[in-house]
């Protein structure tokens, strides 16, 4: 029996002779080379390695505590933050959430000039802290009208033709953010998630690693923006009776 | 110890169909050139954005400076990016593919485009999209709860529809 040739014809490049490889590397590696006069700057420089990781596991609440009294002015005590602001509230963030925006607002993969100067001064221990204190608060409570369908069909099942894949797979069936650091949404103050969509959608916000956000947030509409927002705003911690 | 006559005709005869059967696989694996994916080549997954090749805005399409059609991509929860690829037809395309996150795989319907996604890995394969059309390329490997979303699109053009970019490293 002779190797058949298919129309769907699979070759292994590595597997060619020694001659071949090197060959292969050496052009490889010049492409790099080609590659690298184009290279911008990454969305972001946040690595989840072990020292990152640890950083985070080894953050102080109680000091972290003081240090977010810096917080307060714009995100509101304890991390809720008042409704008619355009603030995200920061109680029950993912500690990894916060902690890579302020790390991309420290070296400006994200920009704004009021938190580049917060995170500027803040230490990395210093924002592990305080992420780590604002994780251990309880989610913002429920506000806005009951959800659209339309919205609660994006949030769960996404949209296939569009690519859009539901907001749930990354961010939680509850909002609730998934490891490491896709950031929790459920209670979210409306006009700021608005505003993260919009920045991400005309690009002025970048800080998506591989575009995810940018490429959904494009994919969607002002109108179903607007109903996600109120959505996520409505799973809220459940008020209290 | 006492076995009985029937009883090691059985033993005997699953022994020798378990070693045919190998016999077969191994035979048909020789003589249709199947084998696994060798290319072993690591590559940091954490810092997979950092990387120069797998940077944000080095995925995709290039020619490299031999006329090698190379693709760039990278598979992280829950997508494939480019997420629009779009391809010549009747040519020869090299895929190179790396997770950012956990174990992915990637699988093009209707075309013999698939292969495992490893984290740590860069994954290599070669070949030819001999239809026109738009292909659906999804994850064929569970890698978490939106694993069932984890989809994007191929688009194979007709090859004298296809303009190439220019190719790298070379004259600009």
């Amino acid at each position: 029996m002779t190797y058949k040739t298919t129309r769907y014809n699979i070759n292994f490049s590595s597997l060619k002779s020694p001659f071949k490889k090197s060959l292969q590397f050496a052009l490889v590696s010049l492409a790099l080379l080609g590659a690298n006069n184009a290279f911008s700057a990454a969305s972001s420089n946040v690595v989840w390695n072990s020292e990152t990781r640890a950083l985070i596991k080894n953050a102080d609440i109680e000091k972290g505590k003081e240090e977010a009294k810096i917080c307060d002015g714009c995100h509101g005590k304890d991390g809720t933050a008042e409704l008619e602001d355009n603030f995200p509230s920061l109680a029950g963030q993912l500690a990894e959430a916060t902690y890579k925006q302020m790390m991309d607002y420290k070296d400006n993969t994200r920009g704004h000039g009021i938190m580049q100067n917060f995170a500027n001064i803040l230490s990395k221990e210093s924002i592990a802290n305080i992420s780590v204190y604002y994780s251990k608060q309880a989610l913002p409570t429920t506000k806005g009208e009951e959800p659209t369908a339309a919205a609660i069909k994006l949030a769960k099942l996404g949209d296939g033709d569009r690519l859009i894949p539901p907001c749930a797979a990354c961010h939680g069936d509850k909002g609730q953010g998934a490891i490491v650091d896709v950031p929790a949404l459920a209670g979210q103050n409306p006009s700021y998630f608005i505003t993260a969509m919009q920045r991400f959608k005309s690009g002025t916000r970048a800080n998506d690693i591989y575009n995810r956000m940018r490429l959904i947030s494009s994919s969607l509409t002002d109108q179903e923006i607007d109903e996600l927002a109120n959505y996520y705003a409505f799973i809220g911690t459940p008020e209290e009776e | 110890m006492h076995v009985d006559g029937t009883e090691k005709k059985w033993v005997i005869l699953s022994f020798l169909m378990a070693f045919a059967m190998m016999g077969i696989l191994t035979a048909y694996a020789i003589n249709y050139n199947i084998r696994p994916p060798s290319n072993v080549e690591t590559v940091d997954s954490n810092a997979l954005h950092l990387t120069k090749e797998f940077a944000e805005d080095n995925l995709g399409l290039k020619v490299l400076a031999d006329g090698t059609v190379t693709v760039t991509m990278v598979a992280a929860r829950y997508g494939f990016y480019p997420q629009n690829l779009k391809v010549p037809s009747d040519t020869s395309i090299k895929f190179r593919l790396a997770s950012a996150d956990v174990l992915h795989g990637v699988h093009t319907a209707g075309t013999n485009m698939n292969t495992m996604v490893v984290p740590g890995y860069v994954s290599e394969l070669t070949t030819t999209f001999p239809h026109v059309g738009k292909f659906p390329m999804f994850c064929n490997e569970y890698c978490g709860l939106g694993h069932d979303y984890m989809w994007s699109r191929l688009i194979v053009v007709p090859k004298d529809q296809f303009t190439l970019p220019a190719p790298q490293g070379g004259a600009q």
